[in-house]
């Protein structure tokens, strides 16, 4: 039995996810006002908990499932593929009725918000144990564990802030100086923590295996897991900045010793590596002080979580497609599933978008704040056009494949 | 070492490889050798002889016994790899008999150059 996962509980996170980061783009650029405050508007959160939710939690969710047993080495039990499955369907009703609350129906939304919480908590409960069982990749495992320790954290702000909404603040009043330090400590676990934890420990796995390099050794790695989330849990940014450039120094040695250069391995991962400056901008810029919060938080992100994610997915997504529908079956190459050129355009848009969405916050210029996010739209729409070909392709390869018997991919 | 050097040589590819003999071997062996290199990672786009996957192959009473590797250890393709090794190995007229092994773990000094 294999490490591949039944590919519908990757693809329907992440393709989902998608169309939920393009919405929460277009109301950025168009609705909401991008200087009210994290707490003022309605529209804002509306705007960023759809691209935070969309195009970074779901992400997590879906690729948590294939990744876990690339991790671990062993397949997934039966009982995570049955708890995978519900946990998909629910995480993605419940953050649909989250974001009808935030836009006004915050009853709905507290079901919503309820839902969300235990489908996340049903996943980190099914996979903590794989990761703790598991032997080797002990780098790898304590970012993973760190994070879903994160999550745990992240989540209980959730609840609490929630619960402010709703009229009810209880442990919020004792645990929040004022409501922007907790949204402060839901943002840090939760971006940071959490599906910061899971991109770094992924990327120390994926990025070297596409490119042809050694993984980084387990050592540092747990060094760098221990400041970057001692920097969080004590709010710390220098120490959490310190882990972030421990994690680009690793990541960097294995990326140019790597029997691959970056050209030849793709725009996707060449994005991704460029991800990783962004995240060495953001902890400098958070450690510093020299920002505004919001304008960190935003580089974070948008220079570093998003273009990362897109980029390691942009390699992934064909590789898995290929894998599940292709293996055996047809000639055509994992790599002719996506058009590069479509992976070379939303790397740009989501590049220059991000830098000018920050420049925007940075100046408090609403007007370039907007054409930053415009900018991350149109990136949004072309990672989507970029999957979404990947798929159209795969399936007339496979089409072609099933209507030709005897073309397969091994060696005449 | 100056801090110049030690910067360099941490940042710098892994050691260079050693021509091993496997990729020279003669006779039966040479022929696997040759269908696997027919075998194509489809990720990477390159044989997996290339890659530095193949680590041991003997042939003994019609029968080929494969070694490979992967790039990473619960490569998820790992399955597929074995049964396209085989199939290579079927085309040569010999039995094949292929073992994926982790140990030591592959590295970029295995490739090919």
């Amino acid at each position: 039995m294999g490490t591949l996962v039944p590919i519908h509980l990757v693809m329907l996170p992440m393709g989902l996810g998608l169309l939920a980061e393009l919405a929460g783009w277009l109301l950025l650029t168009g609705a909401a006002p991008l200087q009210a405050g994290w707490y003022g508007s309605p529209y804002l959160l509306l705007g960023v908990h759809l691209v935070v939710i969309g195009g970074l939690l779901w992400p997590v969710i879906g690729a948590g499932w294939q990744l876990t047993p690339v991790v671990t080495t062993r397949p997934l039990p039966a009982a995570a593929h049955r708890v995978a499955g519900l946990v998909g369907p629910s995480a993605v009703l419940g953050a649909a009725l989250l974001w009808v609350g935030m836009a006004g129906a915050i009853w709905i939304g507290a079901l919503g918000a309820s839902l969300l919480i235990l489908s996340l908590l049903s996943r980190s409960l099914m996979v903590v144990p794989l990761l703790i069982r598991s032997s080797g990749r002990l780098g790898v495992r304590v970012w993973l564990l760190s994070a879903e320790l994160a999550l745990w954290g992240g989540l209980a702000y959730a609840a609490l802030l929630y619960l402010g909404r709703l009229g009810y603040p209880l442990l919020g009043n004792l645990l929040f100086s004022d409501p922007i330090s907790g949204v402060g400590h839901h943002v840090a676990l939760l971006a940071a923590g959490w599906v910061g934890g899971w991109e770094l420990g992924l990327a120390s796995l994926l990025l070297p295996m596409f490119a042809l390099g050694r993984e980084p050794p387990a050592g540092p790695l747990v060094l760098a897991a221990l400041l970057w989330y001692s920097g969080i849990a004590l709010s710390l940014p220098p120490l959490w900045a310190g882990g972030g450039l421990l994690m680009v120094l690793l990541l960097g040695r294995s990326l140019f010793g790597a029997a691959r250069g970056l050209r030849a391995a793709g725009p996707g991962l060449l994005q991704a590596a460029l991800a990783l400056l962004g995240l060495l901008g953001a902890a400098i810029g958070g450690a510093s002080g020299l920002f505004p919060p919001h304008a960190v938080v935003a580089g974070i992100f948008v220079l570093w979580l998003l273009p990362l994610q897109h980029g390691v997915a942009s390699r992934v997504l064909p590789f898995l497609l290929w894998s599940q529908l292709l293996a055996g079956r047809s000639r055509v190459p994992a790599s002719s599933l996506v058009d590069s050129r479509l992976v070379w355009a939303q790397a740009g848009a989501t590049g220059i978008g991000g830098l000018t969405l920050v420049l925007g916050l940075v100046r408090e210029a609403e007007g370039l704040a907007r054409m930053g996010a415009a900018g991350l739209a149109a990136g949004a729409l072309l990672h989507l056009l970029s999957v979404a070909g990947a798929g159209a392709r795969t399936f007339v390869a496979w089409r072609s494949a099933v209507a030709l018997p005897g073309t397969s991919s091994e060696p005449s | 070492m100056s801090i110049m050097d030690k910067f360099k040589e941490f940042f710098s590819a892994s050691g260079l490889p050693e021509s091993y003999a496997l990729h020279h071997a003669p006779g039966p062996a040479g022929e696997v050798l040759a269908a696997l290199r027919g075998v194509i990672d489809p990720e990477m786009g390159i044989n997996i002889v290339s890659i530095g996957m193949v680590r041991e192959i003997s042939v003994e009473d019609g029968r080929a016994t494969v070694v490979i590797t992967t790039t990473t250890p619960g490569c998820p393709l790992a399955d597929w790899l074995v049964e396209a090794c085989a199939k290579a190995v079927t085309e040569t007229g010999l039995v094949p008999d292929v073992h994926i092994t982790h140990e030591p773990p592959w590295s970029p000094s295995d490739m090919e150059r």
